[in-house]
């Protein structure tokens, strides 16, 4: 790739690697293609990694080379997850996804799906409003209402899918389960495991990282099986 | 409909020859047992437990072997292990929802809607639903069991969270650019005081063929500016492939920079002011119509949340603005709109305070 980024000698790759390695952000990468054009490759340890940047180009990967360029990547968290395997069967763009995608789609991400859960929606929504409406503060020295938006969108979420909510963010079973879900959001997209990820070389200095992603795992299984399995005997 | 049955709680739902690349042939079931977490770990060991637990749901039921089962006979065959059971158990749970865009969000979201049509109401918290994916008359080798168990259950509980916090991002953006920007917010509540009348608070349909057209173009500049997943989902070539003249080795990964080519002076008119009203009149929609405003992908791996964020955004943001003044802290001008990138997510850093003064 001539206009591209030349990861092709061990010094550059390992220089690019120093400076985007660990931080591949939209701005980074926006910088990159001003540099190096609407179409550049970084090689990232034993990776390839191209970053398209016009909407031409993005119509050829999304659209018209839909197939070709349709299958999904994998990392090392992935791989902690799944058994350190033979994902292809979920990743690949193939005819199993394909049909699976049909399937699934027409009759569950339809108008129907919309009409039906449309007042849970907006009951929800009320009930943000209701709630600002009580607090005194929220008139005077101002609230930070993405909390209570926050509670809103879990509960959106679990009456579309078990047709119950959480009354309010006092909620004990609420809370926990909200401050497991993001340490495990942090853990799964954060860059700290990116460098394990390139270099398979490094990723013994990932264990302390990986084992952290364990903890927040076994804490959500203890959360799980105290209300849902102890409590319920 | 691939709906097979729908057993008072059970719900059954089958693909037929599913057909995995190089592996083999299976059939997929997914039951949902409302009440499997009801057993304790030791009993849930045991084979039969769910078969006791059908009975209550009539003779039809107890004459089919329930996924849970299959499971079961998996383990005690020890083709997966305990840990690979509770793997699933403890996945299913809402607690187990994280996120990870690596692959495809369309699996998840579908069986939570799957879920959805199950019966749970009576169930004290509703969380103990468990999707049970079943591999039957599979002539998939053992190995690959467990595997595309864990598989499946990740992809689940990745692709929940993906769609709460998401779309949770982009109404914290529309709050705080609605303080931010108080003649946008008049606009809008005058414009839904005027196409529903003062009082009516908005609702879904309101939300079609463009009748709050400056509240759609609001929604848009939200995700235009604060691209909630920046880079879409990685995408990658299993085999070698062109682009634009350039070779791609098999197995690179591809990201495409939504937010630049959203975000980029060559395609927009000063494109890092919010201004709601480029997107007046221009026929860009978010679903992929013009390649320069991707926020949810486009073509085969588009994310199909699409039909729920985008109603859900307008209803939301829409109540808020016509229920309250929302303004900035007393001493404060603008909120701070720093905003706080993740490897596939772009945030506001700072959860903004913020004062709403009820509207008469």
């Amino acid at each position: 790739m001539e206009e591209g980024v030349d990861g092709g000698t061990n010094f550059n790759s390992w220089l690019l690697f120093l400076q985007v390695g660990d931080d591949l952000n939209h701005r980074n990468l926006s910088e990159l293609a001003q540099k190096h054009g609407d179409v550049f490759m970084l090689r990232m340890g034993q990776r390839n990694l191209v970053v398209v940047s016009s909407p031409d180009l993005a119509k050829e990967v999304l659209h018209t080379q839909g197939v070709e360029f349709g299958s999904r990547t994998r990392n090392v968290v992935f791989d902690i997850f799944t058994g350190d395997g033979q994902d292809m069967v979920f990743t690949v763009y193939g005819e199993h996804w394909r049909r699976m995608r049909r399937i699934m789609t027409v009759p569950f991400f339809t108008n129907k799906v919309v009409q039906s859960s449309r007042f849970a929606w907006e009951d929800e929504a009320n009930h943000v409003i209701k709630d600002l409406k009580a607090m005194p503060e929220a008139l005077t020295t101002g609230v930070v209402i993405r909390t209570r938006l926050q509670l809103m969108m879990y509960n959106i979420m679990y009456r579309l899918m078990f047709d119950s909510r959480f009354e309010s963010e006092n909620d004990p079973l609420y809370v926990k389960l909200k401050a497991l879900n993001g340490e495990r959001s942090r853990l799964a997209q954060s860059f700290e495991y990116n460098y394990g990820d390139f270099i398979p070389i490094l990723r013994p200095f990932l264990n302390g990282y990986l084992k952290v992603c364990k903890e927040v795992k076994d804490r959500r299984l203890a959360l799980f099986k105290e209300f849902f399995l102890d409590e319920r005997k | 409909m691939p709906v097979s049955n729908n057993l008072g709680g059970q719900f059954v739902y089958s693909f037929e020859s599913l057909n995995f690349k190089q592996i083999g042939t299976c059939r997929l079931e997914f039951h949902i047992l409302p009440e499997i977490l009801l057993y304790s770990k030791p009993s849930l060991f045991e084979t039969g437990t769910c078969r006791k637990m059908l009975s209550v749901l009539g003779p039809k039921a107890q004459s089919e072997k329930c996924g849970m089962d299959h499971i079961l006979d998996a383990q005690s065959k020890g083709e997966i292990s305990e840990d690979n059971v509770l793997y699933i158990v403890e996945n299913i749970n809402v607690a187990g929802m994280y996120i990870s865009l690596s692959l495809s969000l369309s699996l998840s979201l579908s069986l939570t809607v799957i879920a959805s049509q199950c019966p749970l109401s009576k169930a004290p918290h509703g969380l103990c639903a468990v999707v049970v994916v079943c591999i039957q008359e599979s002539d998939v080798p053992p190995p690959v069991h467990s595997h595309l168990l864990d598989i499946f259950m990740w992809t689940f509980s990745c692709s929940a969270t993906a769609a709460i916090e998401t779309t949770l991002w982009s109404i914290e953006w529309g709050v705080a650019e609605l303080v931010n920007n108080p003649e946008i917010q008049k606009k809008i509540r005058a414009e839904l005081d005027n196409a529903l009348g003062k009082g009516n608070l908005i609702s879904e349909p309101d939300t079609c063929n463009n009748k709050l057209p400056y509240l759609t173009a609001f929604v848009k500049e939200i995700m235009r500016l604060h691209m909630a997943i920046p880079l879409l989902v990685p995408h990658m070539n299993l085999h070698d492939a062109k682009l634009a003249g350039y070779d791609i080795p098999a197995e690179s990964k591809i990201l495409v920079n939504a937010w630049w080519i959203a975000n980029n002076p060559k395609y927009w008119d000063q494109p890092e002011k919010f201004m709601p009203e480029r997107f007046l009149n221009a026929n860009i929609e978010a679903n992929g119509n013009d390649f320069r405003f991707l926020p949810f992908g486009a073509g085969r791996r588009s994310c199909p949340g699409i039909i729920i964020a985008i109603p859900l955004l307008s209803i939301v943001l829409g109540r808020l603005v016509q229920s309250f003044e929302l303004l900035p802290p007393p001493g404060v001008k603008q909120v701070d709109v720093t905003e706080k990138g993740g490897q596939f997510s772009l945030h506001i850093a700072t959860h903004s305070t913020v004062v709403v003064r009820p509207i008469a």
